[in-house]
């Protein structure tokens, strides 16, 4: 008995050493791996800094000599105009889908409606369609909606989109809300409307949080839709299309073209930086639907 | 909630007051597209509003098996795909271990950072790709030459197109495989992998006897979307290569065929195609990777 003990333990201390080695190893490789993954991005912060001579001298040399790159691509690449309709566009979508996506989760979370699961069977079909069936009849309704070539060509798709993956996980947070205070709120006789927006809503912003950002992240990167919808007006342009026109500008002008690249990802650098907790979670519950 | 017969009759109602939105979204971005595309695909309908839309039959179809540049695009896509999943699938489940078995205090930061080039959009990353890959200047020739290596021609050479994009496609997407295996391998039980090491198993044992069974589900969805993406995928092969014929994956085709030569009925026809074929692929390996769940 007593010797099984000590064997026991003396066990555990080399499973603890061994443990503490492993660690430090898998540290060590990941940070190496993590080096490599994050150098471009790092490589484009320097780079950006830099005139065209001082790149070719020395690549890997870190300076911030010339912050005027960043003044030269906000003016001459319009970043300004384009950070203005990208802001314009993203607004608008992410508050009207956020919205659309919190009425139809009250609906099926709290008033769990006849019909809720026919709606809820039929938006997670739709999340198998591919762009490309979906791209040419949103493209001619628009167009016989003459909003082709305007802001409000991507703004109607990204806001009446159905939810999908968005519409499950906030519906089945605000089943788990707890039932005395809706009950507490029915016998009150207030309405649906006053359960909605004083009650349900505040409870439920971790939920609303994350389905913002994850919309926000969507309407913020796409560049295919854009560049079928708005392609004939270069006035709206969104970011990502300005990007690649930019790139055709500035194609040796190395040290603006990574100002440029740097002033457009810091949006969604920013957003990431505070909120990276509800951006993984989506990771998370983007495996749930498989 | 909502339990007397009135108050239940008016939670219906308001019911579909409240989905409203929703309703028209799927009726116009989920119905009216299969339906449109369904019949676009057996017209001859160009793209402008003044051309004919008259039906002819099965003719789109039979273009497609007969001279459209379909199957050649399918191919490359097939073999994009392939290699990705596999190089992300198992790369991901790698760092997924390497994250789990790190000193804890440090997870939270490196799961941050090696997520970021996910959430970046894909016009960023394509840009700053071409710029690493510039053959005169880039990041890539100027660390090989430090080497004494000379890089290859990275978006410009036959042989190197495909390997470059799937680097850029990985250095992309690996975060959200890893992220999954986290998640997964955190949610097993801790006692079953203490025990296992008491009993002198190495870390290699436990990672293959152990973990890889374990969180075979969580193989089977990362494989599901990863396959998935790169069936879909274009948006980084029409960014890096513009309209390089050797590199027109099917995606990319279809979108040529409609926006390039403006013939949606074509597009239209090939598209629901491809929908059917991603489909079908992914219910196929659904069932492989089915059975060789042990949980």
């Amino acid at each position: 008995m007593n010797q099984a003990k000590t064997h026991n333990k003396a066990a555990v201390g080399k499973k603890t050493a061994s443990d503490l080695g492993a660690k430090i190893f898998f540290s060590v490789l990941l940070t190496v791996l993590t080096v490599c993954i994050i150098y471009p991005l790092l490589f484009t912060l320097t780079t950006s800094f830099k005139t065209y001579a001082e790149f070719l001298k020395d690549p890997f040399s870190i300076s911030f000599a010339h912050p005027e790159n960043y003044s030269v691509a906000l003016v001459d690449g319009e970043i300004i105009t384009l950070l203005k309709n990208s802001l314009f566009v993203v607004v608008i979508s992410v508050i009207g889908h956020v919205l659309s996506v919190c009425l139809i989760s009250y609906a099926i979370g709290i008033l769990r409606f006849k019909g809720s699961e026919i709606i809820l069977a039929l938006m997670l079909s739709g999340m198998f369609l591919t762009s490309e069936v979906t791209s040419i009849p949103k493209l001619i309704m628009i167009r016989d909606m003459n909003l082709l070539n305007t802001l409000w060509a991507l703004i109607v798709p990204y806001v009446f989109s159905p939810g999908g993956m968005a519409v499950v996980l906030m519906a089945n947070f605000m089943k788990r809300l707890p039932e005395e205070v809706i009950e507490a709120s029915e016998l009150d006789g207030a309405g649906f409307g006053h359960l909605f927006f004083s009650v349900v809503l505040p409870m439920s912003m971790p939920i609303i949080a994350f389905t913002a950002i994850q919309h926000f992240n969507g309407v913020w990167n796409d560049f295919m839709w854009p560049l079928i919808a708005l392609a004939r007006n270069q006035e709206v342009w969104t970011i990502p299309l300005g990007l690649i026109r930019f790139q055709g500008m500035n194609n040796s002008e190395y040290g603006v073209l990574c100002a440029g690249l740097v002033l457009m990802m810091l949006p969604t650098v920013a957003i990431y930086a505070g909120f990276s907790k509800y951006f993984l979670e989506g990771a998370a519950a983007g495996a749930v639907k498989g | 909630m909502f339990s007397t017969k009135q108050m239940r009759r008016k939670a219906n109602l308001w019911g579909w007051i409240f989905a409203t939105p929703t309703v028209i979204g799927i009726c116009a971005f989920t119905f009216y597209p299969i339906i449109y595309s369904l019949i676009l695909s057996f017209t001859n309908y160009r793209s402008l509003p003044t051309d004919p839309m008259d039906f002819i039959g099965f003719k789109n179809y039979e273009w497609i098996f007969t001279e459209s540049a379909f199957f050649k695009g399918l191919a490359l896509s097939l073999e994009f795909t392939l290699i990705t999943t596999v190089i992300q699938t198992v790369l991901g489940f790698f760092m997924a271990y390497m994250l789990y078995r790190m000193i804890p205090a440090m997870q939270g930061v490196y799961r941050v950072i090696l997520y970021l080039p996910n959430i970046l959009p894909a016009a960023v990353v394509s840009v700053m790709w071409t710029f690493i890959y510039e053959p005169n200047y880039g990041l890539l020739d100027t660390l090989l030459g430090l080497f004494n290596i000379d890089a290859p021609n990275w978006l410009g050479d036959p042989a190197w197109k495909m390997p470059s994009i799937i680097i850029v496609n990985t250095w992309k997407h690996v975060g959200l495989t890893m992220i999954i295996y986290f998640v997964a391998m955190n949610a097993i039980d801790k006692q079953i992998i203490e025990s296992a090491q008491i009993d002198g198993a190495s870390s290699w044992g436990i990672l293959f006897r152990i973990i890889l069974p374990v969180t075979w589900y969580t193989t089977r969805i990362n494989v599901l979307l990863s396959m998935i993406g790169g069936l879909k995928s274009f948006d980084l092969f029409y960014l890096l290569f513009k309209d390089d014929p050797a590199m027109r994956v099917v995606g990319l085709y279809i979108f040529n065929t409609a926006y390039g030569s403006y013939v949606y009925c074509r597009a239209s026809a090939m598209a629901l195609l491809l929908a059917a074929i991603i489909s079908v692929l992914s219910l196929f390996a659904n069932k492989l990777l089915s059975k060789g769940e042990q949980v």
